[in-house]
């Protein structure tokens, strides 16, 4: 029981990552980016094959974060700046949808439909912690690694967004764009750094992720509608509020598939995750914001 | 301009040709009928859509849930119960409308994304339960043995046969939606659509409307679900992923909502592109993706309503009229 609770908790990291990564670019954009899953998958999958050119997998991940954050940026300005300029929120939805789809389609062109996994980032056998009468635990290194990193993650974004000048500026154009644009902040350039951060947290959960599982092209949707669902349920646009919902989407599903199967798991969660919505819209850290008509 | 024929005295003509082609199709291009089969059964689940999404402007990620519940419906009722094979499409459709009528009092309620989660929560939970409940749906590998339609004794199996019955199922859903938009009723819809408040007042019921549209746009994914079951003789958890749930979407943005043509357009792209080669198959996800990218951004009306325009601009330019350039972008920029 407990070994269940620990592999949903590790699994609810990954989530967690790719949610704060979503909630942090819709605080800004009010764009919802579904394309953070594939890009997800994309960091997976560049960090193996970084890994079997013989790059060191701490070097191999430094190398992905720098590249994605660039990266995003890069798709930012590119594609979705452009197209939010022309249409409204709901059409976004889709275009990251369309982009989602082009980055499946870039994963089987390049590496095709094979999945993948990846070397851990230290070697070293796994250990077990007993804790009495509940039971034993069997940790791998790399999950510590998966903890670790969600924890420095979230430390530095909060500590950015908190005590920083930059992060005073982001918090003014999320709650007041046009305000914050009055006042001479320039919301392009925090649009573009909002998707940097975004972009080093996919890669994050890429490279972290990608030792411990198998990945191939259609992972990506999967990614994507966890990440959704774990930054709904903790409330759009709050970093905990994400962290919060990944961990608890990972739990739960965790717990449901070892007595239900993993498909049914995830109807539970799905289940969990409409009424929640039905009762309490605004997510469990979310203001009460317009979320119904 | 005034020689040109008005809108009016062209409509019986090119409904008549568009008929004996349509009519004719099959035969006009041997061995490629399959294909039609499948673009006319996506075609009706997209004309549904339409209703919901171009005239309601409420996204639905969760087409699938329909879709299954008409597959599976059909496959079971007519394997399992041994019932005929028409009564297995009206049930689960009634079901469907059934269903669609209490989820969409929920769910109607939300807005855009939380709106579009929730269905996108639906095609998860369809995809996961076609999966999952092994012992009615028949797991991963599906449902097999389903019967092929039969219809006042004769048995709708070959790919014509089928293309026929789909093609008066598709012209009658498009006759539907178009009439609907044209009418009262797709006013009031348009009407919810720009403002719900405003419409409100008028004494339109927006949540009413709302849901009569879902309810519609889930009759018509059941029946197209049916007989894809009965088309292809098996029903199974691919054919009612996440990833079909998102294609019908995109097959409707692709094509531009509010017309016949546009879905027809988007649904014959996709599902025709992969038919190409075999070497261009493998990059048929990357240009889709790609190719919905640049439409959603630079065409407001879908590739349709971009051609249309297209069309009108050229017309305009040879009849020396600026002025009227704009008129025929579609009926109005989306708001959705």
């Amino acid at each position: 029981m407990l070994q269940v609770l620990f592999g949903g908790l590790i699994d609810g990291c990954v989530y967690a990552l790719v949610a704060v990564g979503m909630s942090l670019v819709y605080s800004i954009t009010r764009v919802i980016n579904l394309a953070q899953g594939g890009f997800v998958v994309l960091a997976a999958l560049v960090t193996v094959s970084l890994q079997a050119a013989g790059v060191p997998p701490l070097v191999a991940l430094v190398v992905v974060l720098v590249g994605f954050a660039a990266l995003l940026a890069g798709v930012d300005r590119a594609v979705l700046r452009p197209a939010a300029r022309r249409i409204g929120n709901q059409r976004m939805l889709l275009v990251t949808v369309g982009l989602l789809q082009a980055i499946s389609g870039l994963l089987l062109v390049v590496w095709g439909n094979l999945p993948y996994t990846g070397r851990p980032f230290t070697a070293g056998r796994p250990w077990t912690v007993t804790a009495g009468a509940l039971g034993g635990v069997t940790v791998q290194p790399q999950q510590v690694w998966i903890v670790a990193l969600l924890l420095v993650a979230v430390l530095a974004l909060a500590g950015l967004l908190r005590y920083t000048e930059l992060g005073l500026t982001m918090r003014a154009t999320a709650s007041r764009p046009d305000a914050a644009r009055l006042v001479g902040v320039d919301t392009d350039r925090i649009r573009l750094i909002a998707f940097g951060l975004s972009g080093a947290m996919a890669a994050l959960a890429g490279a972290a992720v990608v030792p411990i599982t198998f990945l191939q092209f259609d992972t990506t949707t999967s990614y994507a509608v966890s990440g959704f669902v774990a930054a709904v349920l903790g409330g759009l646009g709050s970093i905990g509020g994400a962290v919060l919902g990944g961990l608890l989407l990972g739990v739960v599903e965790g717990v449901f598939s070892r007595y239900t199967g993993s498909s049914l798991a995830q109807v539970a969660a799905i289940g969990l995750l409409i009424g929640l919505l039905l009762v309490r819209p605004a997510g469990l850290l979310g203001r009460a914001e317009e979320v119904r008509r | 301009m005034s020689a040109a024929p008005t809108g009016a005295r062209r409509r019986p003509l090119t409904l008549l040709v568009t008929a004996a082609v349509l009519l004719a199709l099959p035969w006009l291009t041997p061995g490629w009928t399959e294909l039609l089969v499948i673009v006319e059964i996506f075609l009706l689940v997209v004309l549904g859509l339409d209703v919901l999404t171009g005239q309601a402007g409420q996204i639905s990620l969760g087409q699938t849930l329909f879709l299954a519940i008409g597959g599976y419906g059909a496959g079971l009722l007519t394997v399992r119960a041994g019932w005929p094979s028409w009564l297995a499409v009206v049930v689960p459709a009634l079901v469907a409308a059934a269903v669609a009528a209490v989820l969409g009092r929920a769910f109607l309620r939300l807005r855009g994304y939380y709106l579009a989660l929730a269905t996108l929560g639906l095609a998860v939970v369809t995809q996961a339960g076609a999966t999952g409940l092994t012992s009615v749906t028949g797991g991963p590998s599906g449902l097999v043995g389903v019967p092929s339609l039969s219809l006042f004794g004769l048995t709708v199996f070959s790919d014509r046969a089928n293309y026929y019955v789909l093609l008066v199922l598709c012209a009658l859903a498009a006759w539907f939606t178009a009439n609907l938009r044209r009418g009262q009723t797709g006013r009031a819809l348009a009407a919810v659509e720009h403002d719900p408040q405003a419409a409100a007042m008028l004494g339109i019921d927006p949540a009413r409307y709302r849901t009569g549209a879902f309810v519609v746009a889930a009759v018509a994914a059941s029946v197209a679900g049916s007989l894809y079951a009965y088309y292809l003789r098996f029903i199974s958890p691919d054919l009612v992923s996440v990833t079909v749930a998102l294609s019908i979407v995109i097959m409707l943005a692709l094509g531009g909502v509010r017309t016949v043509v546009g879905p027809l357009l988007g649904v014959a792209l996709l599902q025709g592109l992969p038919l190409i080669g075999q070497s261009f198959a493998l990059w048929q996800p990357l240009v889709a993706g790609l190719v919905l990218v640049l439409v959603l951004t630079y065409l407001p009306g879908g590739l349709w309503g971009g051609l249309r325009s297209l069309i009108a601009r050229v017309g305009n330019r040879a009849a020396g009229d600026r002025t009227t350039g704009d008129r025929a972008t579609g009926d109005r920029a989306e708001t959705w």
